[in-house]
C-alpha cells in the first residue's frame, strides 16, 4: 500500500514493488490499476504459476526480473520464469527487457550503450 | 494442537501406513505434522516408527509445505520442529525417515543434530541460497565436516507445488562432481528404498 501511495503522489515516476511485496497474491491486486508500478518477485518461494498471474493480470511488460542472491538460489528465481507459459518475447521482457528500458535513461547519460 | 490418544493418532498415521503398504504397495508413509492435528512430540511418535521398521517402510515427514508469508489467513500452522523426532529416532534407530521440504536455517543447531544424532535422509526441495547444495555438503572449515552427508542428500522438487526447473537447477548451480550428483539424483534414494 506504501508503493500504491507514492505512485499515486507521483505519476511520472514509475516504481518497482520489490519482492512482490512480500505476498504475491495481494500485491499483484494492490498495484494492478497503478500502471506506473511494476512488479519485481524475487525473495519468495517458487511457487507454480507465481509468474503467470502477475504477467495476466499486469501485462508482461511490467514484471522484472529479480536474483536474490546470495540468500536466494538464481535456480528458484530462473525457475519461476522457466516454469511460466510464456511466449519467447515475453519471457525475454520478464528476464532483462523491462528492466533495460527502465534503466535506458539513466545509462543514457551516463554515455553508456545498452545491449539489446 | 489437539490432543490425540493412540487410537486417533495411529487413525492418522499407522492405518493409513498400512493401507498405504497392504493395498496398494506403496514402499513408504507420508505425514505431514503441520497440517495433520499433531506433532512430532506426540508420544506415539516412536510407536509409528517402530510400525514402520516393522513394516519395512519409508517414513518421509514434511517440515515446511510453504513460505509462511503466503498461508491463507484463516489456516494456522505451526512450525515443525525436529528435536522430537531426534529423541524418538534414538529410540528405534533402525527406522528409516526421511525429511521433506525442510527449510529451517542450515546452519541452525536443529538441523545439525538431526544430521549428526540420527541416520535421517533429507532432500533438497527447499535448500535456499546461491550453490547450497554444495554448500550443504561441503566440509565446512571450522570442523572438515558437512552439514549433510551426501550420500544422505536426496533430490526433491515439491513438485507440482514448486517448478521442477527450480530443483534440476539447483544442482547445476553448485560445482558437483559426477558421483555427487549421481547420489543426490538417484542412487541415494535407490539405496534408502532397498533398504526400507
Amino acid at each position: 500500500m506504501d508503493v500504491v501511495a507514492l505512485a499515486r503522489r507521483f505519476p511520472n515516476v514509475r516504481f518497482i514493488c520489490g519482492h512482490s511485496g512480500g505476498d504475491w497474491e495481494l500485491s499483484v491486486r494492490v498495484v494492478r490499476s497503478h500502471k506506473n508500478v511494476l512488479l519485481e518477485f524475487a525473495g519468495s518461494d517458487p511457487h507454480s504459476g507465481s509468474v503467470d498471474y502477475p504477467v495476466k493480470e499486469l501485462g508482461a511488460d511490467r514484471i522484472v526480473w529479480g536474483g536474490h542472491g546470495p540468500s536466494r538460489s538464481y535456480a528458484t528465481e530462473l525457475g519461476k520464469v522457466l516454469d511460466a507459459d510464456l511466449a519467447r518475447a515475453d519471457r525475454m521482457k520478464v528476464f532483462g527487457g523491462n528492466f533495460r528500458q527502465l534503466a535506458a535513461p539513466i545509462f543514457k547519460r551516463k554515455g553508456r550503450k545498452l545491449a539489446r | 494442537m489437539p490432543d490425540l490418544n493412540r487410537r486417533q493418532f495411529l487413525n492418522h498415521t499407522g492405518l493409513a501406513g498400512a493401507a498405504s503398504h497392504e493395498v496398494f504397495k506403496m514402499p513408504g508413509l507420508r505425514i505431514f505434522p503441520g497440517y495433520q492435528p499433531f506433532d512430532l512430540g506426540h508420544p506415539d511418535m516412536k510407536r509409528l516408527l517402530a510400525l514402520t521398521r516393522e513394516r519395512g517402510l519409508l517414513l518421509q515427514i514434511a517440515f515446511s509445505m510453504k513460505d509462511s508469508r503466503v498461508h491463507h489467513p484463516a489456516i494456522s500452522l505451526g512450525t515443525v520442529v525436529a528435536a522430537p523426532l531426534i529423541a524418538a529416532m534414538k529410540s528405534v534407530p533402525a527406522a528409516k525417515v526421511q525429511v521433506l521440504h525442510f527449510a529451517g536455517n542450515a546452519q541452525g543447531s536443529d538441523l545439525g543434530q538431526l544430521m549428526r544424532e540420527t541416520s535421517a535422509a533429507i532432500d533438497i526441495s527447499r535448500w535456499e541460497g546461491n550453490g547450497m547444495v554444495g554448500r550443504m555438503i561441503g566440509a565446512r572449515p571450522e570442523t572438515q565436516t558437512p552439514r549433510v552427508p551426501v550420500e544422505r542428500a536426496l533430490f526433491g522438487s515439491h513438485a507440482p507445488y514448486f517448478p521442477l526447473e527450480t530443483a534440476i537447477l539447483k544442482l547445476i548451480e553448485s560445482p558437483l562432481d559426477a558421483a555427487q550428483l549421481h547420489a543426490i539424483m538417484q542412487g541415494n534414494a535407490r539405496k534408502l528404498l532397498a533398504a526400507a
